[in-house]
């Protein structure tokens, strides 16, 4: 499914209609620099009703933030916000101990996934929780694509 | 009062240990320095991990400081911000070591650790940042790979959080210009190199959130107008709906020597006045604030360190950051001083088997 948005506003309502958030999720961010992964993580926070504010995870590669659900979830849900831009090599990746590292009724997002894409899918396979790979391309510097495409 | 304090917040791993506010050692230990010590075999070579290079980390501080563990008084360690799998092994040992022998654990927040840096002192007991103590109000900011933030301190551990940015860090942002200007990781040093020799106003970069009386800094739309003008100098600036005509095989393959320096120019000039403008925007309003102490690995940039003294100079602030450049990046020295004060004010760890990593911890 690909849609087109020029603003957050946009992009927040496509997210809101595309993604079920009231379940474990792990979302695949394709996109070149500046395309709009990490606009898309802190609209996401958002909408899980995170207030923290929330940046770009290059340098720290795993940020987590508790995400606010109602009283009645036994579970407290955490969004992890990872962005593979600084991992290198597969043993790297493995340091990450993925998916050890979130619980699948957490909401993961994964930005520069596509730098390592047969570990991820792999990784993503074993948790069997809802997957995502979204690619965000950019059309001009106002227009940018997004395409969802189911993994599991 | 002698501390041993451990960071393992992301990249490297570092062990220090100080005496009062000296450092007696401070240790950093790579991949490559287990190779050295152990002939070519590296414990599970695969894997990066802080875990293996912390024993050998601890070993080498003590053996620099001439101590033993049992003359060690108190253990510090980082507790966040930072990569979680990484803290992980730093609290890890840190617990182990504090437990194992009867010390106090002190767990120390990076940032804090950062501005704290500028009273860390040599064996001669000479501050590193020429600051002895801190003259309360005082602005703290951390420019980092990681982090852009200024606080206001009333006190010891009394932080105002003033500034801060919306998406991308300032070291981030020099780092994600250095790759589209094909100059490798981490690229802050190879930039400002070029820059002197590049036209600061060749291109004409935005300076995010400099119209905004919000103290709030912005560097993401930096980073991509920095990547518009390089794919327009590339001539590959076409508007094809639905095509990815932004990608770009490889990022420095058509920009010329003198287009690399002056976008590398221009591109600081603009990183460095963002931040200035907020900086500016919090002397004018804190005007009874006389000290500016900063922490983070972007003050090795002297370009920012000549544009802020003469900013400071300006309203009577004065300035202060560590020299030594291992002060400024991550390091465990810094750990150990913040440590010290934690222990004054009595920000001991209660029970040492509930102590936590933190990964998105802040001040």
């Amino acid at each position: 499914m690909e849609f087109q948005f020029s603003n957050p506003h946009e992009l927040e309502k496509i997210i809101k209609d595309q993604i079920d958030l009231s379940a474990g999720n792990i979302l695949c961010l394709e996109g070149e620099m500046g395309a709009g992964k990490t606009t898309f993580t802190q609209i996401l926070g958002g909408l899980l009703g995170i207030t923290n504010q929330i940046n770009s995870p290059t340098f720290i590669i795993h940020n987590e933030y508790l995400i606010p659900d109602k009283p009645e979830l036994t579970n407290q849900r955490t969004l992890h916000h990872l962005d593979l831009y600084r991992i290198e090599s597969k043993s790297e990746l493995v340091e990450l101990k993925l998916p050890e590292a979130f619980k699948t009724y957490d909401i993961v997002s994964i930005e520069w996934a596509d730098k390592f894409k047969p570990e991820i899918l792999h990784t993503i396979e074993k948790t069997g929780m809802n997957a995502l790979w979204i690619q965000i391309q950019t059309v001009t510097e106002n227009l940018r694509t997004i395409n969802f495409e189911k993994i599991i | 009062m002698k501390i041993l304090a451990i960071d393992t917040s992301c990249d490297d791993t570092s062990v220090a240990i100080s005496e009062d506010l000296r450092i007696l050692a401070n240790v950093f230990w790579s991949k490559i320095k287990t190779h050295e010590k152990w002939g070519g075999v590296v414990p599970n070579e695969a894997k990066r991990q802080h875990e293996e290079f912390l024993d050998p980390a601890i070993e080498e501080s003590l053996n620099q400081s001439a101590l033993k563990l049992e003359e060690i008084d108190a253990i510090a360690v980082t507790y966040g911000p930072g990569l979680a799998v990484a803290l992980e092994a730093g609290v890890k040992k840190a617990k182990e070591l504090a437990s194992n022998y009867k010390k106090p654990l002190i767990p120390v927040n990076h940032m804090i650790g950062h501005i704290y840096s500028n009273l860390s002192r040599d064996i001669n007991n000479n501050s590193l940042s020429g600051l002895t103590e801190f003259k309360f109000p005082l602005f703290a900011l951390t420019i980092s790979g990681g982090h852009t933030d200024l606080y206001l301190m009333k006190n010891h551990f009394e932080f105002e959080h003033l500034a801060y940015t919306l998406d991308d860090a300032i070291g981030e942002s020099f780092d994600k210009v250095g790759r589209l200007l094909g100059l490798g990781f981490p690229a802050g040093a190879k930039i400002e190199l070029l820059a002197q020799a590049g036209d600061p106003n060749r291109y004409a970069f935005p300076r995010p959130m400099s119209n905004s009386q919000e103290f709030r800094w912005s560097y993401s739309g930096l980073k991509t107008a920095v990547l518009y003008e390089v794919k327009k100098i590339q001539g590959e600036y076409h508007s094809k709906p639905g095509k990815n005509v932004y990608k770009l095989e490889d990022e420095s393959s058509k920009l010329t020597e003198k287009e690399t320096v002056d976008l590398a120019a221009s591109f600081q000039q603009a990183a460095i006045e963002t931040l200035l403008n907020k900086i500016e925007m919090a002397y004018k309003k804190y005007s009874d604030v006389k000290t500016i102490v900063i922490g983070g690995g972007v003050i090795a940039n002297t370009t920012l360190r000549d544009q802020l003294k003469n900013l400071s100079d300006n309203y009577g602030v004065e300035i202060y950051y560590p020299k030594p450049m291992w002060l400024c990046t991550d390091n465990a020295a810094m750990i150990a001083t913040a440590a010290h004060f934690y222990f004054d004010y009595g920000l001991v760890e209660k029970n040492i088997d509930s102590l936590q990593r933190v990964p998105g911890l802040s001040i």
